[in-house]
């Protein structure tokens, strides 16, 4: 999912995962509706978050991070044997050496991991990613999205929110640009690595068009925070 | 030599008000807790805390009678009414929105109202007399000064309570569980935990720990009709000092209020009935975010 500032991406993640109530449309995992549950309902329903601005809880130690977020007892996830501790500390090592730090002393990259540790540890069969690569360091950026590319391939659905067109289409089967709240574009990855300027067209600032006011209600962003 | 003594002597009537800062302190800590944890970590305003502690006040005066088996049941019996008082507000409170303090305040006060007036229908509108266990009624020489033995188990008692309840916070999963909640509610129930079960255990846990405050204090706070106010209030006040980030700032809040009410009292007379709200209106004006606040905190 593509977009620019204020297309609503952010908003779109936080109505899947209940935090904002949709106004009107369905949501549906594994063809169960879940729009308007609660947050806890839709977590348990298999939609694993990881937001924006990662929203590691500060004053917990990295093991009580994992601790808090095992689930063992849900159904397994697609590929896998289920996400234990173990298989998570193996996957992503550099968490294993911080366990007794805490969310507030980690380095940004660290956070991203363990954000991503933790909503893979509810054993979800939807993950949600809110720009996983925004301020991180252009390596650290490769890796997160060599682990994604690696969890969709293990048969993990994946809703990929990013700024940056090409991170997109390097790793998704999908791309989809958001546009004042609507979905503008939506085709197979393909298309775009083979012809990729409809989409630049779409996403320069030079082609915003706002669309006709509406008297819908602003949706809350109240999760956006930094 | 001289000095020695004259310090000495300067110093030692301060003592007994000094050690009993120490007992009203504690006491305060273990009552107020559970109000600082529904707050933080629940967002809930609850008015009613101190009916909760009144509950186990007046269950140790109704059940002691100088035995130690009656104390057990006293903190056994006052312990779970009031938790189950508690899990019965956060029913209560179950249509009303987080962080929504004014329909909260309305709430819980028309239940402390309420709740108070069912005490005094039960217990009678006399301030009950508590017969503590016949072995701690005497006094002990501290330094020279006797002073009650109650007291001193209480100070023992009550610091044991404070320890076990560091540790509840520190190393179980419920205990994560409440300061991932007083960091980000959100994320918690994208973690898939339920905030309802959240409110009422922790409702619960506010209600066994003012419970156990109401009998094992009721001998220096006793069962009363305006017992239920004056906790609520040292409470709030704890929560003003003390923030509702740490625990650390909560036991040091309350014990900064029982040292206020007791030695402040015995060195400033005749500002007594205004010392405590002085000194929390001072806090104020220097750190609007209580005594332990964190520095640099965003």
């Amino acid at each position: 999912m593509v977009g620019r500032n204020g297309a609503g991406k952010s908003t779109l993640v936080h109505t899947i995962a209940g935090l904002v109530r949709a106004s009107s449309g369905r949501i549906e995992i594994g063809g169960v509706p879940v729009a308007g549950r609660q947050p806890h309902r839709i977590a348990q329903s298999g939609v694993g978050l990881v937001p924006q601005g990662r929203r590691v809880f500060s004053r917990l130690t990295v093991a009580e991070h994992l601790v808090l977020a095992a689930a063992p007892w849900r159904a397994a996830t697609p590929g896998g044997e289920g996400w234990t501790v173990a298989r998570i500390l193996e996957l992503l090592p550099r968490l294993a050496v911080r366990l007794r730090h805490r969310g507030c002393e980690l380095s940004g990259g660290e956070q991203q991991m363990l954000a991503i540790a933790r909503a893979l540890l509810g054993q979800p069969r939807v993950l949600l990613l809110d720009e996983p690569c925004e301020g991180l360091s252009p390596d650290l950026a490769a890796r997160v999205r060599e682990l994604i590319s690696a969890l969709a391939a293990d048969g993990l659905t994946v809703l990929l929110v990013e700024q940056q067109l090409q991170h997109a289409i390097d790793v998704a089967d999908r791309v989809a640009v958001l546009e004042y709240g609507r979905v503008v574009y939506d085709r197979p990855t393909v298309e775009a690595r083979v012809d990729p300027a409809p989409l630049v067209a779409m996403l320069s600032v030079a082609a915003a068009v706002p669309p006709p006011p509406t008297n819908r209600p602003a949706p809350r962003l109240w999760a956006d925070t930094p | 030599m001289i000095a020695v003594a004259v310090g000495t002597n300067r110093i030692d009537p301060y003592l007994i008000p000094a050690l009993d800062g120490v007992a009203y302190g504690l006491l305060v800590f273990v009552a107020a807790s559970g109000l600082v944890v529904c707050f933080g970590v629940a967002n809930i305003l609850n008015l009613a805390h101190g009916t909760l502690y009144a509950i186990g006040g007046y269950t140790a005066a109704a059940l002691l009678d100088g035995g130690w088996a009656s104390l057990a049941l006293a903190l056994a019996v006052g312990v779970l009414a009031a938790a189950a008082a508690g899990v019965l507000l956060a029913g209560l409170l179950t249509p009303v929105a987080a962080g929504n303090h004014l329909t909260q305040a309305l709430l819980t006060f028309g239940v402390a109202l309420a709740g108070g007036s069912l005490l005094v229908a039960g217990f009678g509108p006399d301030d009950p007399q508590v017969r503590v266990p016949a072995a701690l009624d005497g006094s002990v020489v501290v330094a020279g000064h006797r002073y009650a033995a109650y007291r001193l188990v209480f100070i023992a008692v009550a610091a044991v309570i404070s320890a076990a309840l560091y540790l509840v916070v520190r190393r179980t999963r419920a205990g994560m569980l409440v300061r991932a909640a007083v960091d980000d509610p959100e994320m918690v129930a994208c973690l898939g935990v339920s905030p309802a079960r959240i409110r009422a255990g922790v409702l619960a846990a506010a209600g066994a720990l003012a419970g156990a405050a109401g009998v094992l204090g009721a001998p220096i706070i006793g069962p009363g009709t305006d017992t239920a106010d004056t906790v609520l209030l040292l409470s709030l006040v704890v929560v003003v000092l003390g923030g509702l980030g740490s625990m650390a700032g909560t036991l040091l809040a309350a014990l900064a209020i029982g040292e206020i009410q007791t030695l402040g009292v015995a060195l400033l007379p005749s500002a007594a009935p205004f010392l405590l709200f002085a000194a929390m209106a001072a806090v104020l004006a220097v750190r609007a975010r209580g005594l332990a606040a964190r520095w640099g905190a965003t």
